[in-house]
């Protein structure tokens, strides 16, 4: 019988080692490397609760439960009405207490999940990392956003995911479901920050600087979080305040700037802008650091390419030059 | 599976398993219940389509029942093996406990029956459209072929050089008959690893069958000479006494089997030993994509067919497994989902058009290897070679990304792989992506 067919393509199998020389293999094993999975340290600061607080805390809210039934008995003895004002008063702002701690706590539950994943996605990317736990980080990441009907796409593309799969490949899924989201965040963030900058380089009251940059910075954030369909509550959104101020504490402006320009063109700038508007540059850039740290707490995956752009901080400069200039 | 509410009767979900030449029908069946046996632990805990089953238990009351014990036997051994070969059909049934909210009227309680039989029995569906000069028209285009023209040349020669006119002499049709299954049974083992053996029931015969009660065998002379229509042949002759058997084997072995069960399964799972077939080289990859083909046909007929009506009566999913996806690294393992889904692109999108959920994945029921990653990152695997019960450590080869054309691919020296020791039946056995394929199958 004839075969023209072309030769077959062979795929060698390399034999390294048979009989003893091979380290045993047993059911045990295999399970441990299934399961065997290090849990990160959060990157979030453990939450701080000494004894001391504990016990000053504790005093403080025993006193504060005394002086609040005696100011009901005293109302009560005064007037029914005044006396049930003040333990409805009492109540409420007990019950709102308990609430905003409750939001608190979950909240920092979520952003501990979310840098602890991160944490995970950085160790896999090491040098001889195991790539192993990869569908159980998916099925964390899946369990993380379930809960949320607007991240439904993002948990959708995780079902295809199985035991197969590596770290990469998962990030590389996970940036291809957050790329919408990444831009319309990073676009708010250019627009944010120069705006910022314009207004302080125009502002006339250099005490209420302080106060414009808060406000506009804290709207960033709020609204780079809303992008990611992250709900922040209230205590949770000041301890990403303060983590950013603590990520940026020991970083100067040159640092920032040194991300999008040189350092010479930077000098040339600040002499050609003047020192107000050389302030603006500097807090507009600020402004693009915090909403970029922002950007990367609220999404479950680490930055694999620079989630804002690097020029951002040359179109920043540049913006404000002009403004400042016309 | 059909539930009525308010009706007392336990659901029952049935699931035909079956597979094509040591693709691991009896170890993935262990496997499953040994999962659902222990559906709070491992993989199936964490399945969120699952995530309201509470309990499984199996049930011994089926008849005739799966040898899960044998299974069991086997693979908790010391040293451990893997489960016998599926030799006839039996059945397998688990009860499921579901956890629901009180005010809810489904049932609390569910019924798996997973159906285990012989893939060769299931390559005997394509008898049930073939008349005999069809049969030995086909089986000659088989043979005429290589590897087949290769295996057995005398035989070949022997069956074309019968006449179907002449008187039949019983005893060397026996003969023959015999030789011809001896044939069947080269062709689906290593190195070939052929899918297309038939009939089926002359590899296995099954608890009923007696191949030498009516034998048969291929007429190749009937197919050279033949210059259409149906034949004619005098009494008592080969072509005469062949095709009584055929139509005989045809009509009260292979079609009861199938009518009687396919018309009560609500999804099938085929296992095909992809990688087996890769280790055999570009003849085998074609023969069991021809003999998935004609397996698969069925669900493409309409309802005016009886086939179809069968297939079609109940069964809305298909699950289509690659096994022993362990023997391979991780990446590569991702590599074998996606070439089994270009091997089976053409069906797979044939299917799509019809209102079957057919789904192609890799899995391993059984983890038999280890990765070992070394000091420079290097990986390979550790697991007990099956046929020497030593321990090897191999670096498997890296797959291609896409199936060639041409299927001129070839895999070599790829251990088998025996299971490792250890298992337990408290505790699922390791395994790869059988929660995903019950995920599939048991969905709501």
């Amino acid at each position: 019988m004839p075969n023209s067919s072309p030769p077959e393509q062979l795929l060698r199998t390399v034999i390294h080692a048979t009989g003893d020389e091979v380290p045993p293999i047993d059911a045990e094993q295999i399970y441990q490397d299934q399961t065997t999975e290090a849990e990160p340290e959060p990157l979030l600061p453990a939450a701080h609760n000494p004894w001391l607080t504990r016990l000053i805390t504790t005093a403080l809210l025993i006193w504060l439960i005394v002086i609040w039934a005696q100011a009901v008995v005293w109302g009560w003895a005064l007037n029914t009405l005044i006396g049930l004002t003040l333990l409805a008063a009492g109540s409420g702002i007990f019950g709102g207490f308990l609430w905003l701690g409750w939001q608190a706590r979950r909240a920092r539950h979520k952003l501990d999940a979310i840098t602890a994943i991160q944490a995970q996605f950085l160790k896999a990317k090491a040098p001889h990392a195991p790539q192993t736990g990869v569908l159980n980080l998916s099925r964390r990441i899946a369990q993380l956003l379930q809960k949320n009907p607007q991240q439904a796409a993002l948990v959708q593309a995780l079902s295809s995911v199985d035991e197969s799969w590596t770290y990469t490949e998962l990030a590389q899924q996970l940036e291809h479901s957050y790329g919408a989201q990444d831009r319309i965040a990073a676009k708010l963030i250019q627009r944010e920050a120069i705006r910022t900058g314009i207004f302080i380089a125009a502002s006339p009251y250099p005490l209420l600087d302080f106060l414009l940059v808060a406000w506009r910075n804290v709207a960033m954030v709020e609204r780079v979080a809303l992008i990611y369909h992250l709900k922040l509550s209230t205590p949770a959104r000041w301890h990403l305040y303060q983590m950013i101020l603590r990520n940026i504490a020991f970083t100067t402006v040159t640092e920032t700037v040194l991300d999008s320009v040189s350092q010479s063109w930077l000098s040339n700038v600040l002499l050609q802008v003047g020192v107000r508007a050389g302030q603006g540059v500097g807090v507009a850039l600020y402004s693009v650091r915090i909403g970029h740290q922002a950007m990367r707490l609220c999404r479950v995956v680490p930055e694999t390419q620079p989630l804002v752009d690097r020029n951002i901080g040359k179109m920043v400069i540049e913006a404000v030059r002009s403004k400042t200039h016309s | 599976m059909v539930y009525l509410p308010f009706t007392s009767k336990i659901p029952v979900t049935r699931i035909g398993i079956t597979g094509l030449s040591q693709a691991g029908k009896s170890t993935l069946i262990t496997a499953v219940i040994n999962h659902l046996e222990n559906i709070r632990r491992g993989a199936l805990a964490k399945q969120t389509t699952l995530s309201g089953l509470t309990h499984g238990h199996w049930l011994r009351d089926a008849t005739p029942a799966f040898d899960y014990d044998a299974g069991l036997h086997a693979l908790t051994n010391s040293p451990p093996s893997w489960p016998n070969s599926t030799t006839d059909w039996s059945i397998a049934r688990i009860e499921l406990s579901i956890d629901r909210p009180w005010y809810s009227t489904k049932p609390r309680r569910r019924i798996i029956e997973l159906l285990d039989y012989p893939g060769e029995w299931l390559l005997d569906l394509c008898l049930l459209e073939w008349d005999y000069p069809t049969f030995c028209a086909q089986v000659w285009s088989w043979c005429s072929q290589a590897p087949r023209a290769a295996i057995a040349a005398d035989l070949i020669q022997t069956l074309a050089a019968i006449d179907p006119q002449a008187p039949v002499d019983a005893a060397y049709l026996l003969e023959l008959q015999q030789r011809w299954a001896a044939f069947l049974a080269d062709s689906r083992l290593p190195p070939y690893q052929l899918s297309r053996n038939l009939p089926g029931r002359f590899l296995l015969n099954g608890a009923h069958y007696h191949p030498e009660h009516q034998p048969f065998i291929p007429l190749f002379a009937l197919n050279l000479s033949s210059g259409g229509g149906a034949p004619k042949f005098p009494a008592h002759s080969w072509g005469a006494v062949c095709t009584q058997n055929y139509l005989a084997y045809r009509d009260h072995e292979a079609k009861p089997f199938f009518s009687r069960h396919f018309q009560s399964l609500d999804a099938q799972v085929i296992l095909i030993d992809l990688l087996g077939a890769m280790t055999a080289g570009s003849a085998a990859l074609k023969d069991m994509r021809a003999a998935l083909e004609g397996v698969l046909q069925p669900f493409t007929y309409g309802t005016d067919h009886w086939l179809g009506r069968l297939f079609r009566r109940k069964i809305r999913r298909v699950a289509v497994c690659a096994t022993k996806m362990d023997h391979l690294l991780p990446d590569d393992q991702k590599r074998l989902q996606s070439l089994a889904e270009s091997y089976l692109y053409d069906t797979v999108q044939r299917l799509a058009a019809e209102s079957i959920e057919l789904k192609v994945m890799a899995i391993a029921a059984v983890q038999a290897a280890r990765i070992q990653t070394e000091a420079n990152g290097e990986q390979s695997l550790i697991g007990r070679d099956k046929r020497t019960g030593q321990a090897v450590q191999f670096t498997p080869p890296a797959l291609p990304q896409t199936m060639p054309h041409n299927l001129n691919l070839k895999i070599g020296d790829l251990p088998q792989l025996a299971p490792p020791p250890g298992l337990d039946r408290a505790h699922p056995f390791p395994g790869r992506r059988i929660d995903q394929l019950l995920a599939f199958l048991l969905a709501d």
